[in-house]
């Protein structure tokens, strides 16, 4: 059992780590503090991590990318979190259907989407990943054919007709090509078959983008809905093969719920460090407040959360490299993660007392960022059911 | 354009401590980085290499632990690693750095420009550029701030002085030295950390360069260091009390009174 990154995994993360510190800090609260939200998107930080190759990670080689491992991918967008979540969760989608390509598409859709997701060009290609809808949510992969999603898709002569919504989707108006998944049997349930995934460009007919979503925290990741109305799309469009939407979504669940792991864990080592130095020097009773026990206290148990979260996002993604990927594990990411964000930032308002709920000091900001983590891609009730459910299951089989 | 680009490394600055009893710096533990002033002469190599093609090849003289920096340059986007590393290399003043550099430079041949940080934030004397220079034969130019122009056999660049600057031409091949003013350094890309893993780093020894070993190391070292030790700081406060003429009157008879007199 290994617990240490390799020489070269320490130098991805300190080449991001210093993109971070030197390009991304010095400039996230003017984007935070837009009143537009449309506003807030980062472009000239994304660019700038687009010719750094941060986009490609995912992608094979053959088409221009890195291909790094998931522990890898996930160490990268741990520290980009902790520079700003809102850019790590833009990246993110596209890190994310880089790999749903890889996996699922065919040679004509690799060769067309995935070299320019990892082209040098300074532009950034966004990906936006459609599964929600206004009413549904927690239920997209239910096996009840009444429950989740809404949207259709009717294959007519060579194309398939979109029509429903999509809501809160990231990159939802400047992702150039999002991954949409649809009914295209409406007589089953999503692991029967019911659903297929779509690859849409942005420019397609009939696809629109709705309201953009005005939102307390994560400002620097652009979410909102998504309107198809008469959507054609050629009938190559289709992601594997019609009716196995189910396994694409389950592979975007076993990577995204470790990845916002890494985004809680990122936020939580921001709110650490920002407490840990300020503790360090304001001085409170005649000694630096670190040396309260109430406050050391607090900072211990910051840095053991954040430290047990990463363990569990690193052992999900190197789990899963070796091919062995565990839902169960990938959905106690997403808790700990989201979790160890919220309880750190608060306690960083904490200690911070009212420096920290001054939008002087970065902790508030942290504190609105981490908030959403329990609630997107989502709920952690839900996530914690799924869990026992799982666990029940395996346990009942066992004996 | 065949670029060499000569890095060395030091201790982190952030990070340097001396051992109180013994005087020197204490190494264990230390993190190693790429002497910062390299930064800038990397970066300086790798455009002109994107403006002008060819090579960029980094050199370095040191202990193996340093392939880890050559590696570092070429994910910055230097295109080979050269680490000339054996004992008897060992204990080297400026003087034998820059003789057993220039053998390597010379094993490997054909070289229009060589570049160096202005000087290393462990040693400090800046000596070890011009000296390179002169082992070749070639012109040399300190405190480069900006490249003019560059093409086949001829360079127009600026030097910086304390009062400005003066603008120096001079028949390639040739040596300059940069300051951090030249450019902001890149920071490496996810490829170009793939490719350097991959690199071969070429550790050449003292007979691999041909090099006459009396003029390596610690023999081949006019100077050598006697002492290393830390600067006793003195400081002497003493308050100056009354209202303010009193106070500025105690200050002017103070400053007269210091031998040699501050002012008069």
């Amino acid at each position: 059992m290994e617990f240490t990154l390799s020489e070269e995994q320490l130098q991805y993360k300190d080449m991001v780590g210093q993109f971070v510190d030197e390009q991304v800090i010095p400039f996230i609260s003017e984007y935070d503090r837009k009143q537009n939200p449309k506003g807030s998107v980062p472009w000239l930080i994304l660019e700038k991590a687009m010719q750094l190759g941060l986009f490609g990670i995912s992608t094979p080689q053959e088409y221009g990318g890195s291909a790094l491992s998931n522990v890898e991918i996930l160490s990268i967008v741990e520290e980009l979190a902790r520079g700003d979540s809102g850019i790590a969760y833009t990246m993110l989608s596209t890190i994310t259907g880089a790999k749903l390509i890889s996996q699922f598409g065919t040679g004509e859709q690799k060769e067309k989407w995935l070299r320019r997701i990892s082209s040098e060009q300074t532009t950034p290609f966004l990906i936006g990943l459609a599964i929600s809808e206004p009413q549904s949510g927690c239920d997209n992969m239910s096996p009840d054919p009444n429950a989740g999603l809404l949207t259709t898709a009717e294959l007519v002569n060579d194309q398939y007709i979109l029509n429903g919504s999509k809501s809160y989707i990231t990159n939802a108006g400047i992702a150039n090509l999002y991954i949409v998944w649809a009914r295209t049997d409406k007589s089953k349930g999503a692991p029967q078959g019911g659903l297929s995934a779509f690859l849409v460009p942005a420019d397609t007919k009939g696809l629109t983008v709705g309201k953009i979503e005005d939102k307390m925290g994560n400002r620097l990741a652009q979410q909102g809905e998504l309107f198809f109305d008469n959507c054609a799309i050629p009938k190559g469009s289709l992601l594997s093969e019609e009716g196995q939407g189910f396994p694409v979504i389950l592979k975007f669940v076993e990577n995204r719920l470790p990845a916002v792991g890494a985004i809680g864990t990122g936020i939580a080592s921001a709110a650490f460090n920002v407490a840990y130095q300020y503790a360090k020097q304001r001085v409170q009773g005649g000694t630096q407040i670190i040396n309260h026990q109430a406050i050391a206290h607090k900072l211990s148990n910051m840095l053991m959360y954040t430290e047990a979260s990463r363990l569990l996002y690193q052992k999900a993604a190197a789990n899963q490299d070796q091919g062995k990927p565990e839902v169960m594990e990938a959905q106690m990411c997403k808790i700990m993660g989201s979790e160890t964000a919220v309880m750190a930032t608060n306690e960083t308002i904490q200690i911070l007392g009212c420096y920290g709920y001054s939008k002087e000091y970065p902790a508030e900001k942290l504190l609105r960022d981490a908030r959403v983590f329990t609630v997107c891609e989502n709920g952690n009730e839900f996530m914690r059911n799924k869990i026992i459910q799982r666990y029940q299951k395996k346990e009942e089989q066992s004996q | 354009m065949n670029i060499f680009v000569c890095i060395k490394q030091v201790p982190d600055t952030t990070e340097v401590k001396l051992d109180a009893e013994t005087k020197t710096i204490m190494r264990e533990g230390v993190a190693s980085i790429i002497n910062p002033f390299d930064t800038y002469a990397i970066e300086e190599s790798i455009r002109i290499k994107e403006k002008l093609g060819g090579k960029v090849t980094a050199i370095s003289m040191g202990i193996l632990s340093a392939q880890k920096l050559l590696r570092e340059a070429i994910a910055l986007g230097a295109d080979q690693g050269v680490l000339l590393s054996d004992k008897v290399f060992a204990g080297a003043d400026t003087l034998a750095t820059a003789y057993t550099l220039s053998m390597g430079i010379q094993k490997i041949g054909n070289f229009d420009l060589i570049l160096c940080g202005k000087q290393s934030t462990d040693g400090d004397t800046a000596q070890v550029g011009p000296s390179l220079a002169e082992k070749l034969g070639i012109p040399h130019t300190t405190n480069v701030r900006k490249i003019e122009e560059i093409c086949d056999g001829y360079i127009r660049c600026q030097r910086m002085k304390d009062d400005g600057y003066e603008i120096v031409e001079m028949p390639l091949p040739a040596v300059i030295t940069v300051v951090k003013e030249i450019n902001e350094p890149r920071l490496s890309t996810i490829k170009g950390i793939m490719r350097a893993k991959q690199a071969t780093i070429h550790v050449w020894n003292a007979n691999d360069i041909d090099a006459d070993k009396s003029l390596c190391g610690l023999s081949g070292s006019p100077t050598q260091v006697v002492k290393t030790f830390m600067p006793v700081l003195h400081i002497n406060a003493e308050m100056i009390k009354g209202d303010a003429d009193q106070q500025a009157k105690k200050l002017v008879d103070k400053l007269l009174s210091v031998q040699p007199p501050i002012f008069r």
